[in-house]
């Protein structure tokens, strides 16, 4: 099968990544094959493999990951790959409705993130009251503010 | 009234100017109005009456039942033949087979418009119609369902009649009827013509087809006239008439043209399910009429040309078959009336060619009318309009005031339950229908209406019904009844005088005698006695005009300021804006805290969501009896947090009971004179020196009394503690915020994202983002790698 093998500079959780394609050989899928997790072999035939850590494989058209490269003996390359399916299904995955619940650049005010690094020792502030009628720090001995309560008659 | 085929239908179903000039508000597209020539159909012809609006229409629609006869009787009168519906209106399917059977609940009398558009995509087996729009009431030969064959009295599709087709309700299938317009039920009058045969007698061969003459008589002329009914024994079939106001002339005219009650089915139970009626086109009295001869001309299949009499074609019908010597039709006709009270003779019939020679004799069948007038009135009842047995009252009686005139009440299920028949009644049975009012149908809610029932699931008022009880605060309000001054006096006293007080009750600036006297003044009375108790305030209680305090009956020397007998005191204790720092989540809990102190109460906690970007204000209502009060936290302007509490310190009063000083010392000097007396005895005796001694020693005791200390005290109340003046005397509001960490907001937001709650396309976003609650639609992809594409959204992905 045709591999093509490729240079990626995005993150792995990049869904549309960039990436330069360097070569485009034969390679054969080795051992149990995995769609997940394949493992190529190919023959090297003067392809510079330092850069190559991104496969796309049309025939399965799904983009892997390298995860490592071995050299098996002389030229011959194993390539042990882990598939991208962000890359894969990229449009797919564009296309799907879901619910974000962090971004970047958009947060909610009122959304709680647990994630946010806070101290763990707050700030306390106090805020007086203003216009108490309470005068007992203040109070003279012409306050009225004693009450005598008698039995008698009738009251004012 | 004979129906002239050519004739402008006066029975435009009652489209107002104003209404047929919207189509929007009918409830099916205006049909076109047209005659027969294609003109509109002139104003002044068209009747009262209005669209019936759609929502009402639908909202009486009851539930199907098989025992509730579908009320299409009582709409369907003067329907002809269904509009098929080939658009997006709605389908309004009435009646059908017993179990779908739907019913109206019309306290109007709705009219159907005359079906003009045939779909000749619906199945109604009529491959002979040509199914172009007509006009109104207006049948052409062949051309509308359910329009039996004008002059054959059968469908001219050459062969197989869906008879459920032509029947209102009958078959859920393909009708759509559509009611076009209503009436009130004060706009018309209901009568009946009755078209009635001479007898016939079973077996005998007729060779006078004028035997089977037919004649047209009123309810009034057959029913009240013997002779009429002897000489034509034999209904076969009744017209309906409906005498409706003309609109602008507010007098009746007949606004159906001869309809004929025909094509009824009834249900396993012999219940009336519907009434069609077909166009006035078709008159079974033309027909007989012109079959009197009993001779049309006819081809039969070896070609020869033949004639045959159709004796009441229409009625041609031995129960399953409708025989016919050209075809071999399956029609089946009712008339108006349940196959219960059908009968049927059997007559011979004389088929000539046109020379007059016999062909043949077969025996046919002549279907009747087998029951009496009260089976008449009964149908003519169940309609629900206004009836009468006379065309006169019909045409002019006053619907109310016209003892030939009855109106049919109906229950609660919409069908028709008694009659009305005096003034009272039927002004009031007129009156009970929100559609007779001649009301806003938009405004109009039937009786039981669900949306008017808060119980209902679908309860979905306009506005809230309790919007003039919305308060915007809750005030404290002091009130206008209290405890001071009922049997008790309240002062408010200052300091200095307590002191003067207090020197009172201690007799401090008496010597012994001023205290005796004082003693002997009080009568027996001790001020103490009178004393409720004392309480200290943290708020000076009253400011005013000062009078002698009266402890009891005891005026005393000192004076105070009274308090009123409102002694409840409301006192505002200060407000606070509790401010959003963050303005985001961590100005509520779980990361932020609040807590208020109040003075007497003590620190609580508030919840921030009650009083976040609120004033928050404190109020202490005290009772300055007792010294209690209860604090009111407020956020603004409702109440949300209450504490009880004490405010008040008690003081015990206490003092000297001069009463009992005096009285004690009343009682040593009775002794004193005991002695004294004594002492004279010895003064008698000549023994001066005892006597002197005596008295010196009754003397010497009382002043050891005295001395000794033997004053009598009393005291009111008790302390209680004053620690809490002690405590901070306002208010506070304590918040704990947390303290954020410096961060870079871009790569912060980069790398972990700010939390949010967005929905919508993965690809709708950019930059670092996470997903949850994915549905992804990849047909490709297996079951782990949709896995993986969920988890890697999840802890996220770069847009």
């Amino acid at each position: 099968m045709t591999i093509v093998l490729c240079n990626c500079f995005s993150d792995p959780r990049v869904i549309r990544k960039q990436f330069t394609e360097v070569a485009t050989t034969t390679a054969k899928p080795y051992g149990n094959v995995s769609i997940m997790s394949p493992t190529f072999i190919l023959r090297r035939e003067d392809i510079e493999l330092q850069g190559i850590n991104y496969v796309y494989a049309p025939d399965w058209a799904r983009y892997y990951f390298v995860k490592n490269a071995r050299i098996q003996s002389g030229d011959i390359w194993l390539l042990d790959c882990a598939i991208d399916v962000l890359q894969s299904y990229a449009t797919a995955i564009l296309q799907s409705p879901a619910v974000c619940v962090a971004n970047e650049t958009i947060g909610g005010n009122m959304v709680n993130d647990p994630n946010f690094p806070i101290y763990p020792d707050p700030n306390q502030t106090v805020y007086e009251f203003s216009d108490s009628d309470f005068n007992i720090t203040s109070a003279t001995g012409y306050s009225r503010n004693f009450v005598l309560n008698v039995s008698g008659g009738r009251g004012e | 009234m004979a129906f002239n085929n050519n004739q402008i239908n006066p029975v435009s179903w009652g489209v107002s100017d104003e209404v047929f000039n919207d189509p929007a508000r009918h409830l099916v597209r205006s049909p076109t109005m047209k005659t027969t020539s294609g003109e509109d159909v002139a104003t002044s012809l068209q009747p009262v009456g209005s669209p019936v609006d759609q929502k009402i229409f639908k909202s009486r629609i009851n539930k199907p039942s098989t025992k509730n006869p579908c009320s299409v009787q009582r709409i369907s009168f003067g329907a002809i033949t269904a509009r098929l519906d080939n658009t997006d209106d709605p389908d309004l399917r009435l009646g059908g087979l017993s179990d779908t059977t739907i019913s109206v609940y019309s306290g109007s009398f709705v009219c159907f418009a005359y079906g003009t558009q045939y779909d000749a995509t619906q199945n109604m087996g009529n491959s002979g119609y040509s199914g172009q729009t007509i006009g109104d009431m207006q049948a052409q030969n062949g051309s509308t369902l359910a329009v039996l064959n004008n002059t054959r009295g059968y469908i001219s599709n050459g062969g197989r009649w869906y008879a459920n087709n032509t029947r209102a309700g009958l078959n859920a299938d393909v009708y759509n009827y559509r009611p076009y317009v209503k009436f009130d039920r004060n706009y018309a009058v209901l009568t009946a013509d009755i078209l009635a045969m001479r007898r016939v007698i079973d077996g005998e061969i007729y060779t006078d087809p004028s035997a089977f003459e037919v004649k047209r008589f009123t309810l009034e002329e057959y029913f009240l006239n013997s002779e009429n009914q002897q000489a034509y024994p034999l209904i076969i079939k009744v017209y309906l008439k409906l005498y409706g106001l003309t609109q602008g002339t507010g007098t009746r005219q007949q606004i159906l043209q001869s309809g004929i009650f025909r094509d009824v089915d009834v249900n396993a139970d012999d219940d009336f399910l519907n009434y069609n009626i077909v166009s006035s086109s078709y008159t079974g009295e033309a027909d007989i009429r012109s079959t009197k001869n009993g001779l049309t001309g006819y081809t039969d299949p070896s070609g020869l040309t033949k004639t045959r009499g159709y004796i009441f074609s229409n009625t041609l019908y031995d129960g399953t078959v409708f025989i016919s010597p050209s075809t071999d039709l399956t029609v089946r006709r009712n008339t108006l009336f349940s196959k219960g009270i059908n009968s049927h003779h059997i007559i011979s019939c004389i088929y000539r060619n046109q020379s007059g020679n016999y062909i043949y004799n077969r025996p046919v069948r002549v279907l009747h009318f087998g029951g009496t007038m009260s089976d008449i009135i009964t149908a003519l009842s169940d309609l629900g309009v206004p009836y009468s047995i006379y065309e006169d009252a019909a045409r002019t009686g006053d619907i109310v005031n016209d003892p030939r005139i009855f109106v049919p009440r109906y229950g609660e299920d919409g069908t028709v339950k008694d009659i009305a028949d005096t003034p009272e009644d039927k002004a009031a049975e007129l009156d009970d229908n929100p559609l007779d009012a001649g009301g806003d149908p938009d405004e109009w809610k039937p009786e039981g209406d669900p949306s008017e029932d808060p119980d209902d699931p679908d309860y979905d008022p306009k506005e809230d019904p309790e919007k003039e009880k919305e308060k915007d605060k809750i005030e404290l309000k002091p009130p206008t009844l209290g405890t001071v001054g009922v049997f008790n006096r309240s002062y408010a006293i200052n300091a200095e005088e307590l002191k003067a007080l207090s020197d009172y009750l201690w007799n401090a600036d008496l010597d012994t005698f001023e205290t005796i006297l004082k003693g002997l003044q009080l009568m027996g009375a001790n001020p103490i006695n009178a004393i409720i108790n004392m309480i200290l305030f943290p708020f000076e209680v009253e400011t005013g005009a000062t009078q002698t305090i009266r402890i009891g009956i005891v005026d005393t020397p000192v004076t105070a300021v009274p308090i009123s007998y409102n002694a409840t005191k409301i006192f505002d204790l200060g407000t606070v804006y509790f401010w959003a720092k963050y303005k985001n989540y961590l100005d509520y809990e779980p990361y932020s805290h609040a807590s208020l102190y109040i003075p007497y109460v003590g620190v609580i906690p508030i919840p921030i969501n009650e009083y976040l970007k609120k004033y928050i204000n404190v109020r202490l209502a005290v009772d300055l009896m007792t010294g209690s009060g209860q604090v009111v936290v407020y956020a603004d302007g409702i109440p949300v947090i209450y504490r009880n509490c004490t405010v008040g310190c008690q003081i015990a009063v206490t003092g000297q009971d001069s009463s009992r000083i005096a009285a004690n010392y009343i009682g040593a000097a009775s002794e004193l004179v005991g002695a004294a007396t004594s002492l004279t005895g010895a003064a008698m005796g000549g023994n001066v020196g005892g006597i002197v001694n005596g008295s010196m020693a009754a003397a010497n005791g009382l002043i050891d009394l005295y001395t000794a200390g033997h004053v009598p005290i009393d005291s009111r109340g008790s302390n209680s503690p004053q620690c809490g003046f002690y405590m901070p005397q306002n208010c506070y509001l304590i918040v704990n915020r947390p303290r954020v960490m410096p961060i870079d907001q871009g790569i912060y937001g980069h790398n972990v994202g700010y939390a949010c709650y967005l929905t919508g396309l993965v690809g709708s976003f950019s930059g670092y983002s996470k997903f949850d609650n994915v549905t992804l639609n990849i047909s490709v992809a297996t079951d782990d790698e949709k896995r993986q594409i969920i988890a890697l959204l999840r802890g996220g992905v770069y847009v």
